[in-house]
């Protein structure tokens, strides 16, 4: 809370760059949140994220530009359309395990941006479908205090269902699929809904980001987009309920900064995620905590403080 | 030492808990389990042993919901449960254990207790969470898990995780079918005893029925009265031990005389 507030201040002390590289942040960090319930907490590990907020934007955009709906019914509807496939796409992953899911989703995901791409007539292909303006301005500040709430939105009903007793089923579903369901849980079911629930966190993302950027292409459907979530959630530490929210932060404005790199910018994430998983499996969140009780332990007097969070796995 | 029988607290009409008629589960060529007629008892603790091979897990997997029967039919107390999915079957009161433990790692053991009482709870049971509580301590204390219950479930030894399985498959509620796979493999001879008592002591006190799949056939002697015998999929043979160790098909099947 005490963060949230003085976050609510950086527009005033920040250029319009900077605003801006932090609504992306902000998004990414609603993203990542959504994938690391699928792929943390579940153990789904979904190659289609991205596509989602391909989706809620595309969906959005379409409507308002065909249908003439008020953006935020255009999200709405972004929303319900990813959930449907969302929840489509988790009944046909069902019985699929690990690299079979992961092959499948991203079969999924590429299929649908071929798609948006071929049907040009509609949706305008690499041309560019043009979402008009939220705020009616493309300046990021009113839609950098949007994505703040929405991230916050984001935080809080991702830890409702984390600590929920769905919460336990996606655990464990994720350690012994055969054991939890004889020991009573539908594991098709939470699947499903897990799927479903976090193509909404991506569509309602994509949606609001579309009417952002005011100008949609097939371009972030791409795979790219995938492995920069990917990466975000393994360096903020897959599993923990910080990771995405540390790592989508940091990786954004790393890439920012490092955009004089160019592609190179991949290399070295490939690179952090390699000695992440290999020395960190709890990512940043995981060395955070180790910092923290280390120096407890020589600084006792700080040790209230420095109480490491709830550990979510 | 063996037991009575005993009359569960649910008397059926033709008086089976768990009966199945010519069950059969194929994989490819190969007929897994082959026209099984498998009846047990309500209150009863029933061995199940045949060579490797001979479709004992298999049945289990049936019986669990996680294999479909290819044909046949399988009923607790009467009712048809083979097209039910695994979760449904464990709502009707039937838990299991697997040969290789398989726990909820990332959980503590406590957790791995408390997730059938979730489930329970959330198929709309109303058991107080206090209850459920103290019912979960009681069976760690039971299986000598208590001190471990703040322990996440992957640091366990191999027999550790198997009394965890049993104590987990417990917390299912009503418990009445417990299906057990090969629970005395490789497990410490200490263990062994704690895994015996848990079983005698549940089938006394609350009338649980166990079919229990086990090479041990001396520990199963003092746990069982009667045990069914399968070979290539078929039940080659039921009875007391005495009855099944002189029938001929089940010397060949065993001594290949």
């Amino acid at each position: 809370m005490l963060a949230y507030t003085a976050l609510a201040w950086v527009p005033w002390g920040a250029s319009e760059y900077h605003t801006h590289v932090l609504v992306t942040s902000l998004y990414y960090v609603i993203l990542a949140i959504g994938w690391n319930l699928l792929a943390g907490y579940t153990g789904q590990f979904s190659l289609a994220h991205h596509t989602f907020a391909g989706v809620g934007a595309y969906t959005s955009a379409l409507l308002v530009r065909y249908a003439h709906v008020p953006i935020l019914v255009g999200i709405a509807a972004g929303a319900v359309v990813a959930a449907a496939m969302g929840y489509g796409l988790g009944t046909l992953c069902l019985r699929m395990r690990a690299i079979y899911l992961a092959l499948a989703t991203w079969a999924f995901a590429e299929s649908l941006r071929l798609l948006i791409t071929v049907e040009y007539e509609i949706t305008r292909g690499d041309l560019g479908l043009a979402a008009p303006f939220l705020f009616a301005t493309p300046r990021p500040t009113p839609y950098y205090y949007l994505f703040l709430a929405l991230a916050m939105v984001a935080i809080l009903v991702a830890r409702e269902l984390v600590d929920s007793r769905i919460g336990s089923y996606m655990r464990a579903i994720r350690d012994d699929e055969e054991a939890a369901s004889v020991m009573g849980v539908d594991t098709f079911k939470w699947k499903r809904f897990v799927f479903a629930v976090s193509a909404v966190f991506a569509a309602v993302a994509g949606g609001f980001q579309g009417h952002y950027v005011g100008l949609l292409s097939p371009t972030p459907m791409k795979f790219n987009e995938m492995a920069i979530i990917v990466v975000m959630v393994i360096v903020g530490g897959l599993r923990t309920f910080a990771g995405p929210i540390v790592g989508a932060v940091f990786i954004e404005v790393l890439s920012e900064a490092l955009r004089a790199w160019g592609e190179v910018r991949m290399v070295l994430f490939a690179l952090l995620v390699i000695v992440i998983a290999r020395g960190y499996p709890n990512g940043l969140v995981g060395i955070c905590h180790a910092a923290g009780r280390r120096l407890a332990a020589r600084v006792p007097a700080l040790a209230p403080v420095l109480r490491p969070e709830r550990q979510s796995d | 030492m063996t037991i009575a029988d005993r009359a569960g607290p649910k008397q059926i009409a033709n008086g089976w808990l768990l009966e199945t008629k010519s069950l059969t589960k194929r994989f490819g060529g190969l007929v897994a389990v082959d026209d099984l007629p498998l009846a047990v008892r309500p209150g009863e603790v029933r061995g199940l042993i045949g060579p490797n091979g001979s479709g004992k897990t298999t049945t289990l997997n049936l019986l669990s919901g996680l294999y479909r029967a290819d044909a046949g039919e399988i009923r607790l107390s009467g009712e048809r449960i083979d097209r039910l999915r695994p979760h449904e079957i464990t709502a009707r009161g039937v838990a299991r254990t697997f040969q290789t433990p398989k726990l909820f790692g990332s959980m503590t053991v406590l957790e791995n207790v408390l997730l059938p009482a979730l489930t329970e709870l959330g198929r709309g049971g109303h058991r107080p969470m206090g209850e459920i509580r103290d019912r979960a301590r009681r069976l760690l204390e039971l299986v000598t898990l208590d001190v471990h219950r703040h322990a996440p479930a992957k640091e366990l030894s191999g027999g550790q995780s198997m009394l965890l399985q049993i104590a987990r498959g417990l917390m299912v509620h009503p418990i009445r079918l417990f299906l057990m796979d090969e629970p005395f493999a490789g497990v410490h001879p200490t263990i062994k005893d704690t895994i015996m008592e848990t079983i005698l002591r549940m089938n006394r006190t609350e009338g649980v029925t166990f079919l229990i799949v086990s090479h041990e056939m001396a520990t199963l002697r003092r746990l069982c009265r009667r045990v069914s015998v399968m070979h290539e999929g078929k039940l080659i043979a039921e009875g007391s031990f005495e009855e099944v160790a002189n029938h001929a098909v089940v010397l060949e099947a065993y001594l290949g005389r």
